[in-house]
């Protein structure tokens, strides 16, 4: 095996082994939803390194398409309400309708007569009729029942529909954003890209009639079963019975009914996990898959080599700016897929809770611990970063408890150790961080084929 | 390589001796709270406050016959649900605990209450989390609150609003679902009692200037401002934009915006605002605060005297039961919280114990008169607070 081989095993190898121990010394429970959040996490972390890892476009804008995702998970699922679809669904049609008119005729006009001047006053005039009917049509929709609806609703379609929905609504973002911002280099390309980000969640912050907005859609229907459902479901009670026959029997039959039903409850709580981590997984693997054909096909070589010398390719006859459109769409769609995936978890949209810290930066380290250029990494990496962001908190616990351990119960700094040990995991990170850059500045999986 | 696998050794070791839980008998409340993130210098003293509760409980020596309670904490980081449902999964499936007191805030309730509380079968009680669309969540009755939601202070607000005969104001809200929800049910109220809204407009918190806000607020016309907002963030510079131009005197606060640290900033300049915020000047808060500022927990913030009362109610609701298993803690909240029974306040754990260790019922106040409807959540009840010769006083309870 050679070295870089033995890397992968014992980075994957370890990975398994520390969810194993999670599962054995703490609970399946929280293992589970560990392994559930790391793949989702390493989706995302793919998204970036296809555009950082394989084309070198510095995107810090991921927070922006996860949300992206996360609405269309609500826009696909959540079912219509009658009443605001009744009263206002037909002046929103007549405002979409007047704008894609605007915007059709504008470019209808460029195109034939290069006027300037009547493109600007079509669009005015077109801002300015939009903006009427659009300004009537919100308040009717929003005024119906504001605490708890006030929107649209969705679509009621099936929520696994949302995933590949949310791909194309964060890949028609990108497409838009790409072709305004991706002649910008590297650093400036990341400004534009963080600024857009925002942009993006500053709308579905405040369109209401859309998502509710900061109110939050609570109640995204799930794919799998319901944990409440199982637990009342004759085939999963003898399911679970069946399983575990053998210890129960060990047990007084007075206590068999109530053991019986604490393990219903944990199985039911673990059967919905692994539905998730399923499906998770499945959607993992075809896009590292596809990802990795896609790397090592004459495309990606042509990728790999704009990266490297975008001059060079460049006069090789490569068109560098329809490559760097490609993968920035293709990277935020695989972002937007991830989110819905988010979404359609968590169960709920909160556009309030879209941060850069968590939704970019974070991200970010995965890549970056984990090897940018190699997707196996992004998936170690995404692994890792998020099995420590929620491990770090009882870990803290222990560390804190354990170095103060020879003080007084009473001590003020025990205390205060206690007390705060959750920020360590804001420490956690960043010495992983340093330490993975120390020791291994590519990353613990670190690009395999640079040489073309 | 031998270096990098004693480092996965050394991992292994660290995280097999974590995991390991030590046994003891004290029987354990989890504390999920936004211990980081965007609330994090509310968390403390909340949880200080439900802790007191539990020592309280701990030192009557008559809980469960003698047993001692533990809390243990999680971070619900307040925004991130995947990690706050995961938190809340450690201190249900790993560290056993009974029920839990929190999450914090609206969003990650709802995560934790549809995916924690209801599939386990775990009381949560938050103490703070106010949104009005969480009174619908798909808890299946797990889910409680001890923090009044958001529809019902803004009615309040409107009734003290027009009783003063101010029929005319601007609204300015932060953009979160605390802001926009309040925004939303004063608005409704305060249009049904013949008030008009001549303008509302939100502020992101976190700017360094707010005088755009306050200039486009100003055009309205409005003489009077109403600030649905944080203290520490953009409620504070939208005050101070406006008394720096002149555009409005004359404040309407909310809890967020309830504090000493506004009027030391601005002293007189404030006097003729008011507000309201959660808790009455009844026998119940007054004991409270004798209670809280003995124990060294400063009251002069929201939902510290509703973190001690959920924390009492599931203290109780064990008692009642004689029994600290989930099932038993959850079929006896309501029964304790509310009447009949002997009315117990903050402090007097110690005699809700003891009625309840021989069969009696009680009904318990606390700190902020608790009384659950069948959704198990509190009515509220909200003191007006007016700004005389600049500091905040309580003149009358709704």
């Amino acid at each position: 095996m050679s070295r870089y081989n033995i890397r992968v095993a014992t980075s994957f190898g370890t990975m398994f082994f520390l969810l194993l121990m999670v599962g054995f010394g703490q609970s399946w429970s929280l293992s589970l939803s560990i392994v559930n959040l790391c793949l989702i996490s390493a989706i995302m972390a793919l998204g970036v390194n296809i555009q950082w890892g394989y084309a070198g476009l510095f995107n810090v804008g991921i927070m922006g398409f996860t949300a992206l995702g996360g609405l269309s998970a609500v826009l696909i699922s959540k079912g219509s309400i009658k009443e605001a679809v009744k009263a206002g669904g037909m002046k929103m049609l007549v405002v979409i309708l007047i704008f894609s008119l605007t915007i059709a005729l504008s470019i209808y006009i460029y195109k034939k007569f290069k006027n300037k001047g009547l493109v600007i006053a079509i669009l005015l005039a077109g801002y300015f009729i939009t903006r009427h009917f659009y300004l009537d049509a919100t308040q009717t929709i929003e005024a119906i029942n504001p605490a708890f609806s006030g929107y649209l609703g969705g679509l009621e379609l099936p929520v696994l529909l949302s995933w590949i929905a949310g791909g194309f609504l964060a890949a028609g973002a990108a497409w838009l954003i790409g072709k305004i911002s991706l002649g910008l280099r590297t650093d400036y390309l990341a400004i534009a890209t963080l600024g857009i980000s925002e942009i993006i969640i500053a709308i579905i912050k405040n369109e209401d009639w859309l998502s509710r907005g900061v109110k939050n859609v609570t109640g995204i229907p799930r794919p799998v079963p319901y944990e409440i459902d199982l637990q009342q479901a004759d085939w999963f009670n003898e399911l679970v019975a069946k399983l575990y026959a053998g210890s129960l029997d060990l047990l007084p039959v007075s206590e068999h009914a109530a053991a019986l039903k604490a393990h219903i409850s944990d199985a039911s709580i673990v059967f919905v996990k692994l539905c998730y981590s399923g499906l998770f997984l499945s959607v993992l693997l075809l896009i590292i898959i596809l990802a990795g054909l896609a790397l090592n096909s004459p495309w990606g070589r042509m990728v790999r080599a704009i990266r490297d010398n975008e001059m060079a390719a460049s006069a090789m006859g490569k068109n560098v700016k329809q490559r760097h459109l490609q993968i920035f769409v293709i990277g935020s769609a695989i972002a937007g897929v991830s989110g819905a995936m988010l979404a359609t978890y968590n169960g709920q949209f909160t556009p309030g809770s879209y941060i850069p810290l968590r939704y970019t930066f974070l991200i970010w380290v995965m890549v970056i611990v984990g090897g940018s250029g190699n997707n196996l990494g992004s998936v170690v990496g995404g692994f890792l970063i998020w099995f420590l962001w929620i491990e770090a908190e009882p870990v803290g616990f222990w560390l804190a408890d354990l170095s103060t351990s020879f003080l007084d119960k009473e001590n003020y700094i025990r205390q205060h150790l206690l007390n705060n040990a959750q920020y360590i995991r804001l420490i956690f990170m960043g010495a992983v961080l340093l330490v993975v850059m120390r020791f291994s500045p590519d990353g613990i999986l670190p690009e395999t084929n640079k040489k073309l | 390589m031998k270096k990098y696998l004693n480092f996965i050794v050394s991992c292994a070791i660290v995280i097999t001796m974590a995991s390991v839980s030590f046994a003891d008998d004290a029987i354990k409340i989890g504390l999920l709270a936004g211990f980081t993130g965007p609330i994090e210098s509310l968390t403390p003293p909340m949880a200080a406050a439900a802790e007191l509760a539990m020592s309280e409980a701990s030192d009557s020596g008559i809980f469960l016959g003698g047993k001692k309670i533990k809390s243990v904490r999680g971070d619900s980081t307040c925004i991130d649900a995947a990690a706050a449902t995961a938190a809340a999964e450690r201190l249900v499936t790993v560290e056993n605990v009974v029920a839990i007191v929190g999450p914090s805030c609206s969003g990650t309730s709802a995560a934790v209450a549809t995916k924690v509380s209801a599939p386990n079968g775990i009381t949560t009680i938050s103490s703070s989390a106010t949104s009005a669309a969480l009174s619908e969540v798909e808890d299946h009755g797990y889910f409680f609150r001890t923090a009044p939601s958001d529809a019902r202070q803004g009615q309040v607000l409107a009734n003290i609003t027009i009783d003063k005969g101010i029929k005319k104001v601007a609204i300015t809200y932060t953009n979160n679902d605390y802001g926009k929800g309040l925004s939303e049910s004063f608005g409704t109220a305060y249009k049904k009692l013949g008030g008009e809204i001549l303008m509302i407009s939100s502020h992101e918190d976190g700017k360094a200037d707010y005088s755009a806000e306050v200039g486009t607020l100003s055009a309205s016309g409005a003489k009077v401002l109403v600030i649905f907002g944080f203290i520490d963030q953009g409620g504070k510079g939208i005050i101070q934009a406006s008394l720096d131009s002149g555009a409005f005197g004359s404040f309407i606060f909310t809890d967020g915006m309830i504090g000493p640290s506004l009027t030391k900033h601005f002293g007189k300049a404030l006097n003729g605002s008011y507000g309201t915020m959660p808790g009455g000047e009844s026998a119940a808060t007054k004991k409270w605060k004798g209670i809280a500022e003995s124990s060294g927990i400063a009251i002069d913030g929201p939902f510290r005297g509703s973190s001690y009362d959920a924390t009492a109610l599931i203290i109780l609701a064990a008692q009642a039961g004689n029994s600290a298993d989930k099932t038993s803690i959850h079929k006896h909240v309501m029964a304790v919280a509310n009447a009949p029974g002997v009315k117990i306040f903050a402090g007097e754990l110690k005699k809700g114990l003891e009625i309840l260790a021989k069969g009696g019922e009680i009904d318990y106040v606390g700190a902020e008169d608790v009384e659950f409807n069948e959704i198990g959540e509190v009515f509220g009840t909200y003191q007006q607070m007016e700004i005389i010769k600049g500091e905040f006083v309580s003149v009358k309870v709704h």
